[in-house]
């Protein structure tokens, strides 16, 4: 049989998980919860639970709750245990369906003067750009995966799936030691 | 150090560091600011290689990327590069560089007989020889005698990674007219990247006289450009444009150690200022060492402060080259002109600075056998020289117009291609787009710069530019033959040969001869070939038709176009949340699809058995996390499902589980799975590990053409779950030990239905669900909990299944797999599940494709198991073979074949044709030559009735 055990590289502990050089400090967090919401009730929703816009990739944002802009009727929501104890599985009323995301998601957070090089190294979009698009999506191809991306006032944060985080690391652990 | 070719001062080198490197085991010295090329030059080394099919010795025709002849294979620490281009490439301390493909040296290569036997070998002898019994016998023989430089295996090359930008306007080319455009740009307040293949900005105002903004020009570029970067402009000097893409994505080589970076940019515009290369002239052994484009020779004289001869004939017919030989004369060489005009200013400014001009004269021949040492004049008449510099005119660099659709046009004023009708988002300047001097150069460039805006053109002292009309075929086809492509090794004989032989459309001789198929893709060939098309055809050139350039401009090696996506970064693959205990348990992990996954738990082939025993006779523990969890909520949920689905799904109960077929609209599978209703409006489909991407694409395309899109999402939340799948006999005990909260009676909880249950204080989803035959259930906790709940599933006594012990399962129960069982014509019919067809009226994804009459015809290949005549497994891909009529034909394969540890004897499954009727009868296999036998039977091997669901 052929065994690619020794190839691939195991799987970070996240709770652990961080990375430092070129100017980084790399770590995954953890939201309390992550929920995809879609539909027309969602701004509703949303101001509700005390969030005012949704984000595309070049709106700063560093504090809960937030909600990334995936497409014209759908977001991730990132909020705190008690605000998601009102959010309910399925389609609970007309325009509204939420599906919880808490374990599905992998937060990695950027931040230090090397982040924006370390996007351009990532990415095709030009995200260093300060001028925001309206219903511009945060979901952008970052290492050749398909991530929800968050500007903070000290870097990014990073939202991969959690199949998908695995690779994403190793591509940070990879560049990240790469100086020029 | 004293050098036969170099002056005593002047050039870019810095003469306070030499260098000292080898070529073909001698001792060389340079400078640093010396090119490989320019330094072998200098250090008198004419004979670099050997050509490429009749090993005849070259020397370097060029200085720049038109160089077809000086490939070397280089070796500088543990780099290696077996086809460096030795005028792109700096000098180094210690390199160490070879001739490629000589049987010895390329001053002394056993294979030079080859040329001998030309008349034998000439342009496509290959369709017409070595051909019995077949070619095959000949080709390795043939492949190792020609050919470039040989790979080293054990070599390994780290390019850097790719960068990334985007910005409003992209100038390709830092000449005078692409730093004129730039510095336009950026006055109008625009994003700007300049691009420059040579390693210092400025084009030919590096060699060639020129005043502007009152200094000299070579200075005139540094300041520019330093003004540029001081505005914010990017300079990339030693990078290349090789590739234009759709919407204005330009890839850029950036030359360094190993293979150099990619850079991958967007432009919301592009201006080419890529500047023109002299065309070499047509005459007899016009490939000798010494034979050099002039405006080349003016370079290496300006730039590296190397004369390239002592003793040289100029030969052309137009004006560019009196400039060149004037500088040779002030730097010492004897010069004479030989120009095809009879009578030009530039003739008599030449004869009045004392060089001698023979005007109305063509060189016929080039003398000298393994190097130039003279010139026959078609006159008769012969000149002595050391280096024969030639200009047949020029051609303006457009391969990047090209690859971006634009279509050229022919200029016979000029001789030469220009770019035709614009492309948008696209501008061409400067010679690249038919300037005539260098004033109209600049002013193209500012214009294209500032796209209209306000204009500040750089004043000049003002040079035409003679672009010395078309090419001149006169000397052709003398007695000597004449060399078109010089890295191809193709003749003007070899044009007419293809002529003769009824190739006559450009891209028919491009591909009979190998003209401009070569690595510097035609540029000093291309537009000779095709003068000599034009006439040996009776045509114009304008009507003869031009070929197509495709990227990349230069070649760029596989090291720079990989950059870091090497190792695990080339292929991602997504990971299971449980891998962790996965390995430590000892499996062996393999890819499946886009995902690792366990194939079995120990490496040798008794595991497989072992596992299938287990999950025939006890229980198993199956991590089935891959699998497709998406879900699909919102009143138009059930309606979305029964249009992309072929099984109806609107009629399953809340809390039931069904399996579905998807179709393509084609009718065939597209993907199969089990689709669960957990609510009147909330279904989640589960499809394919490595389908979940498409399923959801395919779901949300389909959503989004059909649905009110207030009325129906599509969530994928496969990532969320962890799903274990429990199965076995003794299933229903590892069950009752995890204390779901379930009830797990088979009347509360009958098989295909599903139920929510806690784990570990979280919500889980349990669901009756079998891919294996036997009692089983899937058990999805919240992705963070999958090591736990293995754990805990293992202590209770499940026992590892990996994926492959998994498809020997699943074979014996005759459950296909998408995309092994089916192929791209697949249709639900050919598998047995032909009754929605029957029954259902309501429109579906890929409903009329069903009733076609290729969906309905006999013959088409069904679903059968095959029980194997020996002991051992049939082969997979073994084709079932008909002789009806006493010709052999291919009537199916087979698809999947497992050793049976259950029935003691392999199992397999194939699509034969009509095979559902045919069940019983036995039929050849072949696979590779070796034949086996198997008789056709029902699919199903283990417990058809299903009993073993509910044991």
């Amino acid at each position: 049989m052929f065994d690619r055990t020794a190839f691939w590289s195991p799987a970070p502990d996240w709770r652990h998980a961080r990375l430092e050089g070129r100017g980084l400090s790399i770590a995954a967090v953890t939201p309390p919860a992550l929920w995809r919401l879609s539909g027309t009730a969602v701004p509703s929703l949303l101001a509700s639970l005390g969030v005012s816009r949704t984000i595309g990739p070049r709106e700063a944002c560093d504090d809960l709750p937030y909600a990334l802009r995936l497409s014209p009727d759908s977001v991730l929501l990132a909020c705190s245990a008690a605000a998601a104890a009102r959010l309910q599985r399925g389609f609970t009323a007309p325009g509204l369906a939420q599906t919880e995301l808490t374990d599905g998601i992998v937060c990695i957070d950027l931040a230090g003067p090397g982040a924006a090089d370390l996007m351009a190294l990532a990415g095709e979009q030009a995200l260093g750009t300060a001028a925001a698009r309206p219903q511009e999506s945060a979901r952008v191809l970052f290492a050749g995966l398909t991530v929800a991306v968050m500007l903070r006032s000290d870097g990014w944060r990073l939202h991969v799936e959690r199949p998908w985080a695995p690779a994403l690391w190793r591509w940070l652990a990879e560049h990240v030691a790469i100086t020029s | 150090m004293s050098t036969s070719r170099r002056l005593p001062a002047g050039g870019e080198i810095d003469r306070s560091r030499p260098l000292n490197f080898s070529f073909d085991g001698r001792a060389l010295s340079g400078y640093a600011g010396d090119t490989v090329a320019s330094a072998l030059l200098a250090s008198g080394v004419q004979v670099l290689a050997r050509s490429f099919k009749y090993h005849r010795p070259r020397g370097l025709l060029g200085v720049d990327h038109e160089e077809p002849n000086a490939i070397l294979d280089l070796r500088l620490g543990a780099r290696h590069d077996p086809n460096a281009r030795a005028t792109l490439e700096p000098l180094a301390e210690g390199l160490q560089l070879s001739s490629v493909h000589a049987l010895g040296t390329a001053g002394r290569d056993l294979l030079a007989v080859l040329d001998r036997g030309a008349r034998f070998i000439p342009a496509a002898f290959y369709y017409k020889t070595f051909m019995w019994p077949h070619w095959h016998v000949y080709e390795g023989m043939i492949r190792r005698l020609a050919g470039l430089g040989r790979v080293d295996a054990r070599s390994r090359a780290q390019a850097a990674p790719h960068r990334h930008l985007a910005v409003d306007l992209c100038v390709v080319g830092a000449g005078a007219a692409g730093l004129a455009a730039a510095r336009g740009a950026v006055a109008a307040g625009r994003s700007v990247l300049l691009v420059e293949q040579r390693t210092r900005v400025g084009g030919a105002l590096l060699w060639r006289d020129a005043t502007v903004e009152g200094e000299p020009g070579s200075r005139w570029a540094g300041r520019v450009a330093a003004g540029l970067e001081a505005a914010g402009a990017r300079v990339l000097a030693g990078t290349a444009a090789v590739g234009l893409y759709d919407h204005n994505a330009v890839v850029l080589h950036e030359r360094g150690p190993d293979g150099g970076r990619i850079w991958q940019v967007r432009a919301r515009e592009i201006v080419l200022t890529t500047g023109a290369i002299e065309r070499p002239l047509l005459f007899g052994d016009n490939d000798r060492p010494g034979v050099m484009l002039a405006d080349a020779a003016l370079e290496y004289l300006r730039r590296y402060a190397v004369v390239a001869g002592e003793r040289i004939v100029f030969a052309t017919g137009n004006d560019t080259t009196y400039v060149a030989a004037q500088a040779f004369a002030a730097a010492g060489a004897r010069c004479t002109i030989v120009d095809s005009r009879t009578g030009s200013p530039a003739q008599d400014a030449a004869r009045a600075a004392g060089i001698e001009v023979v005007a109305g004269a063509r060189v016929e021949r080039a003398l000298g056998r393994g190097r130039v040492e003279g010139a026959r004049l078609a006159s008769g008449a012969t000149l002595s020289a050391d280096l024969l510099a030639v200009s047949g005119g020029w051609t303006p660099l457009i391969h990047l117009y090209c690859q971006a659709r634009g279509r050229p046009r022919w200029d016979e004023e000029r001789g030469t291609l220009l770019p035709g009708e614009p492309v948008a988002g696209l501008r061409v300047a400067g010679a690249a787009g038919g300037a005539r001097s260098l004033a109209e150069a600049l002013a193209a460039g500012a214009h294209a710069g500032t796209g209209g805006g306000r204009v500040e053109i750089p004043d000049c002292d003002d040079r035409p530019f003679d672009w010395g009309g078309p090419p001149d075929t006169r000397m052709a086809f003398g007695e000597r033959r004449a060399w078109v492509d010089l890295q191809n090794d193709v003749t003007a004989k070899d044009v007419a040969l293809a002529v003769r032989e009824n190739f006559r459309a450009v891209e028919h001789l491009k591909r009979y001869t190998t003209l401009g198929m070569a690595s510097d893709q035609g540029r000093t060939s291309n537009v000779n070939g095709l003068a000599l098309l034009a006439e040996r055809t009776g045509r114009t050139l304008a009507q003869a038709g031009v070929t197509t350039f495709r990227p990349p401009f230069l070649p760029v090696s596989l090291a720079a176009v990989a950059g870091t996506q090497r190792g695990e970064l080339q292929a991602p693959l997504r990971r299971l949340p449980a891998e962790e205990v996965h390995r430590a348990e000892g499996a062996e992990l393999r890819e499946y699809g886009d995902t690792l996954r366990p194939a079995a738990y120990g490496t040798s082939h008794d595991a497989l058995l072992r596992e299938c025993r287990a999950a025939r006779e006890r229980c198993v523990i199956l991590d089935a996390s891959s699998l497709g969890k998406i879900e699909v909520q919102g009143p138009d949920a059930a309606a979305l499902l029964d249009f992309v689905f072929y099984t109806r799904l609107s009629n399953l109960a809340p809390g039931r589980l069904r399996y579905a077929l998807a179709l393509a609209e084609s009718g065939a599978i597209f993907d199969d799975g089990v689709v669960l209703r957990v609510a009147a409006e909330h279904f989640v489909v589960s499809c394919s590990s490595s389908h979940v991407r498409a399923m959801t694409a395919h779901l949300e395309e389909w959503r989004e053409d059909r649905f009110d899109l207030s009325r129906v999402f599509v969530h994928d939340a496969t990532p969320q779950w962890a799903t274990m799948a429990i199965s076995g006999p003794q299933s229903r005990r590892v069950l009752e030990a995890l204390a779901l909260g379930v009830d797990l009676d088979d009347a509360a909880f009958p098989h295909m239905s599903a139920h929510d249950g806690v784990f570990a204080g979280r919500r889980a989803r349990i669901a009756r669900v079998s891919f294996t035959g036997e009692r089983s259930y899937e058990v999805s906790v919240p992705a963070g909990l999958a090591a736990e709940l293995w754990r805990r599933a293992r202590a209770a006594g499940a026992e590892p299944l990996g994926v492959e012990a998994l498809g020997a399962l699943r074979c014996e129960k005759g459950f296909i797999l998408v995309g092994v069982e089916t192929d791209g014509e697949t249709m639900p019919h050919d598998i047995g599940m032909g009754r929605a067809r029957e029954t259902r009226t309501d429109a579906y994804l890929g409903d009329r494709s069903l009733f076609t009459p290729a969906a309905c015809r006999s013959g088409r290949r069904q679903l059968v198991g095959v029980a194997a005549a020996s002991a051992a497994p049939l082969p997979v891909g073994a084709h079932a073979l008909s002789r009806a009529g006493g010709r052999r034909r291919s009537v199916g394969w087979v698809t999947s074949s497992h050793p049976s540890a259950a029935l003691g004897r392999p199992v397999a499954l194939a699509m034969i044709e009509d095979g559902a009727s045919r069940h019983g009868e036995e039929l050849e296999f072949e696979h590779f030559g070796a034949m086996h036998r198997g008789t056709l039977v029902a699919p199903c091997f283990l417990d058809p009735s299903g009993a073993r669901l509910n044991v």
